[in-house]
């Protein structure tokens, strides 16, 4: 199995990334299992035609201790396996503590043993700003990590941080910094400026992602590019993103 | 607030089981809070603590803890105890706040490991789980670390270990050791005490034990994995009164004599125990029902035994009228207002901690006897 989180500034495109990853997985031949980590919930719905499922916590807040495991697992394209954790009602609560409830739920539930996944992708929202975001990285969970930014400045800072949190926790078997997806957002020298920034940061570009107008197409369908678009330049370079993340990424229990 | 006791002391929790089963380990174990779940624990659900050398901290956190992680902070005080402790084992419990903030305590372990290259463990406790979870959790841990491969038998001893035994199902005034004592007067060697006694080295032997004897509900999940892993039978008995039907569990000539009929007798008490109980209540021609105030566990229940999650439950049940006798910790005395209801008092601390510590009974004595002659008494004033 690989255990991958993609991290990320918010509004970078972790999302899209991810979900198009999942459906180039699928395509493979691998079974994947993809887990919203962001309290809106809606990391996955370009998997599932655009059509929000519902969340761990909304679920555990509606059904308590009668949950069951096909309450919060639902399939999507190509048998992709949909999870949202959810969170509080926004401004209230704690997002951060949510996501460890969601988590210890799927254990209990069982829901790694139900979907029996080859590759777990968690997409989690912009930065490891608390114990609830650093969950997904935890022992026992993803075993890499890999970030998404383009070649703005605050994208640049934020891969940073989220670099530097994941090193900082080396002593405890965490999950490794894998590398950053450069997600184009067509700025002057983008390219040259992540690789500069690199230096600092350490590890290196594992694919350059164009910026497209497949991407909103796609979207505006409630679906992957590689769904919708199965033939287009931009789903060809999400496999290459997924091969490469194949290649880089590390099997593990 | 259905949970909300109004007479009753608050009930033992997951991080009092884990600290108390740890005590004896000679580890140090920090308790990560602000002093009020350590102080809980030390002054209320642990009777061997005062004069005890057993190596536990506060962490002592405080907000500022809360908000800025700060574990780095705490594995270095950590680090330094153990410097000058030299521990078998270092453990990290939770407690409420580390809960909500998604502390790490099995990577703070890991990093303090790392570090110090003692065995470290972190421990989810959360004060929202009862003791005998946190008992467990420690008893699990350990052996899932510390075990030997179990190697082919080389004698003919016959080995046990027991498992559950910590003072705040047993008190401190001696249950132990007389069960140990008993255990090894029926020709067994014990291997591994969990947990009054334990320490590294048992814990290793432990898979060498040709029974395991659960004597708290604590225990139970152990066993079962004991059972699946290494292949080794349990029992879930405690010995009480003459021991003989313990004995006759251990052999497995236990025959069971439950009477006919509606039971007018409910022990409220730890579900192993409590059982252990029934027999011998049974063997006098006793029905009687068990009632939990820890969750019932249904692997060691009978179809009439009850689940008591809270106080309004119990004071309902107790003046229903459907009980003439009932076994429990004194303190329950004050939920019965029913002059028809009687009361036979056995001490369990996880309800009472430390009001009752000193009046615990003998198992292995007349005290139970007297419980049995007392419940006698008290029904056939009703016959």
């Amino acid at each position: 199995m690989r255990k991958i989180a993609i991290y990320g500034k918010g509004g970078i495109g972790k999302s899209t990334t991810t979900s198009n990853l999942a459906a180039a997985f699928s395509e493979m031949g691998y079974k994947v299992l993809q887990i919203g980590c962001d309290p809106k919930a809606d990391s996955t719905k370009n998997l599932t035609n655009g059509v929000k499922i519902k969340s761990v916590l909304d679920a555990i807040r509606e059904k308590g201790e009668n949950l069951v495991c096909e309450d919060v697992v639902y399939q999507g394209f190509n048998g992709i396996w949909c999870v949202e954790a959810g969170g509080p009602t926004p401004g209230i609560g704690c997002a951060g503590r949510g996501i460890i409830t969601a988590f210890e739920k799927l254990e209990e539930l069982g829901a790694y043993d139900v979907c029996k996944p080859d590759i777990v992708l968690y997409d989690v929202l912009g930065d490891v700003v608390c114990g609830g975001f650093a969950m997904p990285i935890r022992g026992g969970y993803a075993k890499d990590v890999f970030i998404v930014t383009s070649g703005e400045m605050m994208s640049l800072y934020a891969a940073s941080n989220i670099a530097s949190a994941v090193k900082n926790f080396g002593k405890r078997g965490y999950a490794e910094y894998s590398g950053v997806i450069l997600n184009s957002r067509n700025v002057e020298g983008e390219e040259e400026q992540v690789r500069k920034a690199l230096e600092e940061i350490g590890g290196d570009i594992v694919s350059i992602v164009p910026r497209s107008s497949s991407v909103q197409e796609a979207e505006n369908q409630g679906k992957t590019v590689i769904e919708a678009l199965p033939q287009s330049e931009q789903a060809e370079q999400y496999r290459i993103l997924a091969k490469k993340i194949i290649e880089i990424s590390k099997e593990c229990e | 607030m259905r949970k909300l006791c109004i007479d009753l002391p608050p009930l033992a929790p997951d991080y009092s089981g884990a600290a108390s089963a740890l005590f004896d380990m000679g580890g140090v174990v920090v308790m990560h809070d602000a002093s009020g779940c350590t102080g809980n624990y030390t002054g209320f659900d642990e009777p061997r603590w005062l004069g005890s050398r057993s190596a536990l901290y506060c962490s002592g956190m405080r907000s500022m803890d809360a908000i800025m992680g700060n574990d780095d902070k705490f594995i270095r005080r950590t680090l330094d105890a153990a410097e000058s402790i030299k521990p078998s084992i270092i453990a990290y419990l939770g407690s409420p706040v580390p809960m909500l903030i998604g502390t790490d305590l099995e990577g703070m372990a890991a990093e303090t490991e790392a570090e110090s290259g003692i065995p470290s463990f972190g421990f989810n406790t959360t004060g929202e789980c009862y003791y005998d979870k946190g008992a467990s959790d420690v008893y699990m841990t350990l052996i899932k670390r510390f075990a030997d491969i179990p190697e082919k038998k080389s004698d003919n001893k016959k080995r046990v270990n027991i498992i559950g035994l910590i003072p705040i199902d047993f008190g401190n005034k001696g249950n132990d050791k007389k069960i140990y004592d008993f255990v090894s007067s029926l020709g067994y060697e014990i291997t591994a005490k969990f947990a009054m006694g334990l320490d590294v080295e048992q814990v290793r032997a432990c898979t060498k034990a040709d029974i395991n004897i659960v004597v708290s509900r604590s225990g139970l999940d152990t066993a079962e994995y004991m059972k699946k892993k290494y292949n080794i039978p349990y029992i879930c008995a405690v010995p009480l009164n003459d021991g003989s039907i313990f004995t006759s569990k251990l052999d497995g000539s236990f025959t069971d004599s439950r009477p006919e009929g509606k039971s007018r007798v409910i022990i409220i008490h730890e579900q192993v125990f409590a059982n252990s109980l029934r027999d011998e209540l049974n063997k006098r021609g006793i029905s009687a029902d068990v009632g939990s105030m820890f969750g019932l566990d249904k692997r060691i229940s009978e179809k009439s035994d009850l689940d008591l999650p809270d106080e309004s439950t119990i004071r309902k049940l107790v003046n229903s009228g459907r009980y003439d006798v009932v076994i429990a910790d004194p303190q329950i005395k004050q939920l019965i207002k029913n002059e028809k209801t009687n009361l036979v008092s056995v001490p369990h601390v996880a309800v009472s901690s430390k009001l009752h510590w000193n009046e615990y009974l003998d198992y292995l004595s007349g005290d139970i006897e007297n419980v049995i002659q007392k419940t006698i008494d008290y029904l056939k004033l009703d016959f």
